[in-house]
């Protein structure tokens, strides 16, 4: 059993990858190749590639299953980090909300700022400690990185898809729920691009030291 | 010789008669009688089940029925695999009935998901139908899809309904005539003693020399051991549907006749019987 740190957010190191029989370049080298058949490498602390001509790729966002590894792959990135929202009491029968309710969710969030007396009840409210566990894996299915996350109390119980919504920033609620996921953007360095679009909505964040920008930036396209 | 087309309709309509036990560690008021049922080999637990939880739950207090969830010799079942492969895994040697225990209390979190409704099963089962369409056909087929041919597609398994489900799984079915197959089969291999949940690979149907590859030589390429050696032992039984096709079958065949409702061929490899 793993002690949770001391602060609100705590960051492991970036997990091994397997990776396949090619050159080592370092410990945390990740080899995504791309529809054109090109390659690149990313290393662990996701600095920009080698300027090649990159298309814009498909990505996705799922649960994690406790007992299935998710599809095959060669590279894998993964972090842990405790942070604090809101959990309920877990109920006996693990009810969640329909779609239904989940878009209401979405709406609430349109309603004013709460007054000063409420921010009490609010901050108590959201004091519970989550971990969530955050897998990149280059999915060989869908030709494309895939963030797989999963967030539990501390005792190991799951989030229930409910509380998972609650914790959720609205801003990103409604996008989540009704936007396409189709593609994001043409930057050299998609693959920070696409964790700091995916990656805030799961509590993920991306710090700024992330994006070394080596090159001239180019015409982002996002659709 | 069989029409191609009744293969599918064998694999759809096939069956396994079990025998559900309430566990006896569960709370009743009066002594719980086993429920029978027959189970389709292509479902998924929680869809046809129903009347397993109603039996039970007329012979316990409402506050001691908590989600329900089944277990086989000591394994709790994963609800999100197919029944069919379930079976094959754990019991297909075993005489019939199969026989399930039934739980509604100390839902096992390390080892199953919940699953709170059939919305749940329904995101799981087209996930699979996704995730096999990127591999034969880059996705283009469930993309051109309207939502109510998915729509389709989950209310013919939810609902047993052959045709309805067919009319549409049909178009992931097809490939370019050119090709010869799909651009990569959808399959996944189960082993109980494994480590890992399962193996799956990229693989092409068709050699670059267009001869069609047979499960045989899916077999050789990712799990060389299942293959017979020379000496005639035969180490492991390599099953799906509750059959062992011959290793001779072309692999693009048994992903367009044996592949489950989910689109993949979920291949049990368990040890050969020692009689």
């Amino acid at each position: 059993q793993q002690q949770p740190a001391a602060r609100a957010s705590s960051q492991e190191a970036l997990g091994r990858p397997k990776s396949p029989s090619r050159e080592r370049e370092g410990p945390l080298e990740k080899l995504l190749p791309l529809r054109d058949g090109k390659t690149f490498r990313a290393e662990g602390g996701l600095k920009p590639p080698a300027p090649n001509h990159i298309r814009s790729s498909r990505v996705s966002l799922r649960c994690c299953d406790p007992g299935s590894s998710p599809g095959s792959a060669d590279g894998y990135m993964k972090k842990t980090v405790l942070g604090r929202g809101k959990i309920n009491t877990p109920s006996l029968d693990g009810s969640c909300k329909s779609e239904e309710d989940v878009c209401a969710l979405g709406k609430e969030t349109q309603e004013g700022a709460q007054d000063g007396s409420e921010w009490e009840a609010l901050d108590a409210e959201w004091s519970a400690a989550i971990r969530y566990e955050y897998h990149v894996l280059y999915s060989s299915s869908y030709q494309t990185p895939v963030l797989y996350f999963r967030a539990s109390a501390l005792d190991g119980r799951p989030l229930s898809l409910e509380e998972m919504w609650d914790n959720v920033h609205p801003s990103y609620r409604r996008r989540l729920l009704h936007s396409p996921w189709d593609t994001i953007t043409q930057q050299l360095n998609y693959i920070v691009s696409w964790l700091s679009v995916v990656g805030p909505m799961v509590g993920l964040e991306i710090p700024l030291s992330y994006a070394t920008v080596a090159s001239k930036p180019e015409r982002t396209a996002a659709r | 010789m069989a029409d191609d087309k009744d293969v599918l309709r064998d694999v759809w309509f096939g069956r396994i008669p079990t025998c559900f036990t309430l566990y006896q560690d569960e709370i009743t008021e009066r002594e719980a009688e086993p429920f029978y049922l027959l189970l389709p080999r292509v479902s998924y637990l929680p869809l046809v089940t129903d009347k397993v939880r109603k039996h039970f739950q007329k012979v316990m207090k409402p506050d001691d029925v908590g989600e329900m969830w089944f277990e086989y010799e000591g394994t709790p079942l994963k609800w999100h695999y197919p029944i069919g492969l379930l079976f094959d895994l754990y019991a297909s040697n075993t005489t019939l009935p199969w026989s399930i225990f039934v739980h509604f209390k100390n839902f096992p979190q390390q080892d199953l998901l919940h699953c709170p409704s059939n919305s749940v099963i329904e995101a799981h089962f087209m996930s699979s139908i996704k995730e096999a369409d990127a591999l034969k056909h880059k996705g283009a087929v469930v993309n051109e899809m309207q939502k109510k041919d998915h729509k389709q597609l989950w209310m013919g398994l939810q609902n047993d309904k052959f045709d309805q489900f067919w009319a549409m799984n049909r178009k992931l079915m097809e490939y370019p005539t050119e090709e010869g197959g799909f651009r990569y089969i959808p399959f996944r291999i189960y082993q109980v003693t494994s480590n890992r949940p399962f193996i799956q690979k990229l693989f092409r149907p068709v050699a670059s020399d267009g001869c069609p590859h047979t499960l045989g030589d899916l077999l050789k390429e990712v799990f060389p051991a299942a293959i017979p050696q020379n000496d005639g032992q035969k180490k492991y039984q390599v099953m799906i549907h509750g059959i062992e096709p011959m290793l001779e079958t072309p692999i693009q065949w048994l992903s367009e006749h044996l592949s489950y409702p989910d689109n993949f061929l979920h291949i049990s490899i368990i040890p050969a019987p020692s009689d």
